[in-house]
């Protein structure tokens, strides 16, 4: 079931929300987490029920995992505890690499030796690298002692919390389960439920209205890239960097404002990423949850395997969290390359800052956000000759023309019956060209979420705004798409 | 890491008063956004009475018949089924004094796939066990390897029937039902071709688009826009076939049957209807519409005459065997296509504007009145229009090969005669680069 679809919004929410608040109200908060945890297993289950065997299997091993850790506390044991966690980490990897990397790992082994070993073509299980991160670092807690869980139910509820189960934010035990057991956060709220409709309807109007727009002109190009003059090839890779933060970021607010309907308070997931003025900034900004867990679990332990402060040692593990960070997004060599991209992009932003070199903040917000738009090419692209495509046509290596061709990018829209059809790549260009202009300026200089909910006064103001972020997704929701981050 | 921050100022409107307000914008706009689409229907999905300047021309039908077509059979319930694509939509009329004893529904889906026109027969006969079918099978549904444009559409149509293919009960029937409903009264696609479908009604009038309407017995009706020359628009009609609409663009190919497809090719799928309308007492009429002959000159430039003649010698030969496997009489077929004089019947001048033929509207699909003949032959009616003798011929494993021959034999009059067309039409394939490529 997708946040943005009728049966969610109007059927599957309102259930819940109701049931949750009402079995809380009436039988306790502990019949009420129960509901919780069927009701998000329901909404996982929902897209294919087989999946559910698999987030089954992983929660049932990593909670045992845990309680055997715990067991083995002791300081003698110590060396039978880290057994068991390697153990774990393995198997969470282990079923990560088997469904989402063999295809990937048997093609490259294919390729390079020139054997046949035969690919799998199996569909991604939905969610698996988020839930898979979220209890490895549940299970590396629970070694170091930093979190504890002993009731399943919460365990279940914990990495099935329908909010942020599809597609994060990737959360800690520790900041979120502690919240469903506060006294206060037991009853309807009826502030948190205003400010989480306030922030679930910006996520909307991001993800139905305006990601869903660059899609229809991202998706064109990439799909003909051979063809693609020098406009038609920034139009494409500027419309693809736009879809996949308004995309994702409008996953996020839905999944944060959903959760504060709970009462649930998630950890924000972006921070305006494409105001970043230089590459370590703009990791500072992008998808944090998975920073967060890149830093503490892949970064800080490299760095803490030598003794005493290295730059050079730094930047290695710089670039090894980065590559992790670009394979987690999917098995194919571009992520790889994007990767090593942003990996190599941080030390050299590591170094010239290590140098106190001067850096104009246009220029550097210029180079940033240039860079992000580059790589990402290497996001989208199905394979190396589609990038090399789209890149020739960014750097005019193919057809340096300076309009676009209406066909690939409108099909039927209206506002072409203003304007002559001799006229019509004109008028698509100036169009297309006048959106990406304004939506710079938008990312750049308009408030994000998290301002608008600090702002957020109940005015009428605000009630109009509303209105119309939630009226015009609305109205679009017959073309339901999925998330970009569901495929990771 | 950032946190969420909550407002901690008091709010202008207290948090309940401001759920109510939005909570009841919320219902007046979709409320209102709702009635409109309701009250137009453009697609004809609500059954909503037509309004003399509103919605009388149901003129944005055309893309939606997958999702409305289906609801449509479920409300009428009809014991007579037409199918096919659309040539059969836009020129068979279920009130065809031929059809008077039957509940008759023009089931056609502009198009289709083979898959579909067997799964809205099944759909249908779950509802009211069907006396007739008239099944009008186009040559390009036979084709393992055509794909159908929209596969997302074919697996929705799917959901929106009675049974599964299985035969089982379809139990996605009704959430699809009720988000179909849903979905189209909201959606902003919705609004604006309501939108455009008022503005049609005056646009048809002026003559600048087509009279295009859908009827409630499910066929529609299509005439040239008085403004268009209608030798250009036959002329564009053509160049859709030339050479895509036999085969995929792609691929190049055709087949009856493709290695590995078993139990999904086509073939297999009509193999099942006949079967099943054998057992069940229904009786079919088969009807190969009638192209223009100029079709048929490009479909032996592009290299798939043998094709078809193949696939007319494979439908005769199924339909008896199976006949026979029950124990029953053989379906009646019918072969409208050939070089007669209604076949090859003249474009009109390049500068007349607006219907200018007789029997055609462009190379593919026929006038009504053109259906009735077929309708009158078919039926054994005696209609107020002489049928032309030898437009339709009945076809069975017994005349087939001299029906063939007669058909190339007639070709020749036409190579003769028509000179002129014949080297437009060839020149059109070389143009598309064409010329003999089907595989």
């Amino acid at each position: 079931m997708l946040f943005n679809s009728y049966v969610f919004i109007f059927a599957f929410l309102p259930t819940v929300l109701i049931g949750y608040f009402a079995i809380s109200h009436n039988w306790g908060p502990r019949q009420a987490k129960y509901f919780l945890m069927f009701a998000s297993l329901f909404f996982y289950g929902y897209w294919n029920p087989i999946y559910l065997l698999l987030l089954g299997s992983s929660i049932v091993v990593n909670f045992t995992v845990a309680g055997w850790m715990e067991r083995l506390g002791e300081a003698d044991r110590l060396l039978a505890k880290k057994r068991v966690l390697i153990a774990a980490i393995l198997f969470n990897v282990g079923m990560l690499g088997y469904f989402k990397y063999r295809d990937f790992f048997v093609g490259s082994v294919n390729f390079v030796l020139g054997t046949e070993f035969p690919l799998l073509y199996m569909a991604l299980p939905l969610a698996i690298s988020f839930f898979s991160l979220q209890q490895i670092a549940f299970v590396v807690d629970s070694y170091k002692g930093l979190t504890r869980e002993r009731n399943f139910a919460d365990y279940v509820l914990f990495v099935s919390f329908f909010p942020q189960l599809i597609a994060g934010p990737i959360v800690h035990h520790k900041e979120v389960m502690p919240q469903f057991a506060q006294e206060d956060n037991k009853r309807f709220r009826v502030n948190n439920f205003t400010l989480g409709s306030f922030i679930f309807s910006i996520g909307l109007f991001k993800k139905v209205v305006v990601a869903d727009s660059f899609a229809g002109w991202a998706t064109p190009g990439f799909d003909v890239a051979e063809t693609l003059n020098l406009v038609e090839a920034w139009i494409t890779s500027l419309s693809y960097t736009f879809q996949l933060y308004f995309d994702f970021s409008g996953y996020s607010d839905m999944a944060i404002g959903l959760a504060l309907m709970f009462n649930i308070v998630l950890p924000l997931n972006f921070n305006s990423p494409y105001k970043a003025a230089s590459i370590i900034n703009l990791w500072q900004r992008w998808h944090l949850t998975l920073t967060r867990f890149i830093n503490l679990y892949i970064y800080r332990p490299i760095l803490r395997s030598r003794k005493g402060f290295s730059f050079t040692w730094a930047m290695f593990a710089t670039v090894v969290a980065m590559e992790a960070s670009g394979i987690w997004h999917g098995a194919a060599w571009t992520f790889v390359v994007f990767g090593f991209m942003h990996g190599f992009g941080l030390v050299i932003n590591h170094i010239w800052r290590r140098r106190k070199l001067p850096f104009p903040h246009l220029l550097g917000w210029f180079i940033t956000f240039n860079f992000a738009n580059l790589s990402l090419i290497l996001f989208r692209a199905k394979d190396w000759e589609t990038v090399g495509k789209i890149m020739s046509g960014m750097f005019g290596l193919t057809d340096i023309e300076f309009t676009v061709n209406k066909q690939l990018f409108f099909s039927d829209n209206i506002l072409f019956r203003l304007v002559d059809k001799s006229q019509h790549d004109q008028f698509a260009t100036a169009l297309l060209a006048a959106v990406i202009t304004l939506f710079i300026l938008v990312i750049y200089h308009c408030k994000n979420s998290q301002e608008l909910l600090e702002d957020y006064d109940g005015s009428p103001k605000y009630l109009v705004f509303q209105l119309i972020l939630l009226i015009v997704p609305l109205m679009l929701l017959q073309q339901v798409s999925e998330f970009i981050y569901f495929q990771f | 890491m950032s946190e969420l921050k909550l407002p901690e100022h008091d709010f202008v409107l207290a948090a309940p008063r401001y759920l109510a307000r939005l909570a009841l914008g919320l219902l007046i706009s979709l409320g209102l956004l709702g009635s409109f689409n309701y009250v137009v229907d453009p697609f004809y999905l609500f059954a909503s009475p037509n309004r003399e300047g509103v919605n009388e021309l149901r003129t944005q039908f055309f893309n939606s018949q997958l999702l409305s077509k289906p609801y449509a059979i479920e409300r009428r319930q009809p014991n007579a089924l037409m199918l096919g694509s659309s040539r059969t939509g836009t020129a068979l009329r279920p009130d065809h004094p031929g059809l008077a004893d039957y509940d008759t529904y023009n089931g056609a889906l502009a198009g289709s796939t083979m898959r579909a026109n067997v799964l809205q027969y099944q759909h249908a006969s779950a509802i009211r066990p069907l006396e007739l079918v008239l099944f009008n099978p186009d040559f390009y549904m036979f084709n393992a390897w055509q794909r159908p444009p929209n596969r997302r559409a074919y697996m929705d149509f799917e959901k929106r029937l009675r049974v599964n293919r299985d035969g089982s009960h379809n139990l996605q029937r009704w959430p699809m039902a009720i988000s179909d409903y849903f979905d189209t009264m909201l959606a902003w696609n919705t609004f604006k071709n309501s939108v455009m479908t008022m503005t049609g009604q005056a646009r048809v009038e002026r003559g600048e688009t087509p009279y295009l309407t859908i009827h409630p017995d499910g066929h529609w009706t299509n005439r040239v826009a008085e403004q268009r020359r209608h030798r250009s628009y036959f002329k564009q009609v053509e160049r859709i076939y030339i050479p895509g609409g036999w085969v995929p663009t792609d691929s190049f190919r055709y087949a009856l049957r493709q290695e590995g497809n078993d139990g999904s090719n086509p073939i297999d799928d009509f193999r099942w209807m006949l079967n099943d309308a054998y057992q069940q007492g229904t009786r079919v009429i088969i009807t190969f519409m009638p192209y223009h002959a100029r079709l048929l000159e490009a479909m032996h430039s592009i290299g798939i005459w043998p094709q078809s003649e193949d696939w007319k010698r494979t439908v005769v030969s199924l339909v008896e065997e199976l006949a026979a496997l029950n124990g029953k009489t053989p379906f009646q077929i019918w072969d409208f296509t050939g070089y007669t004089e209604v076949n090859m019947e003249a474009l009109p001048e390049r500068t007349l504007t607006g219907n200018n033929m007789r029997w055609y509207r462009d190379a593919s699909h026929v006038q009504q009145h053109t259906g009735d003949l077929i309708l009158d032959r078919i039926l054994g009616v005696d209609g107020k229009n002489p049928i032309p003798e030898d437009f339709g011929v009945r076809i069975d494993s017994r005349n087939i090969e001299a029906h063939l021959a007669w058909i190339n034999s007639q070709r020749q009059r036409f190579l003769k005669e028509r000179a002129d067309d014949v080297a437009e039409i060839q020149a059109m394939v070389e143009a598309a680069g064409a010329a003999q490529v089907v595989r």
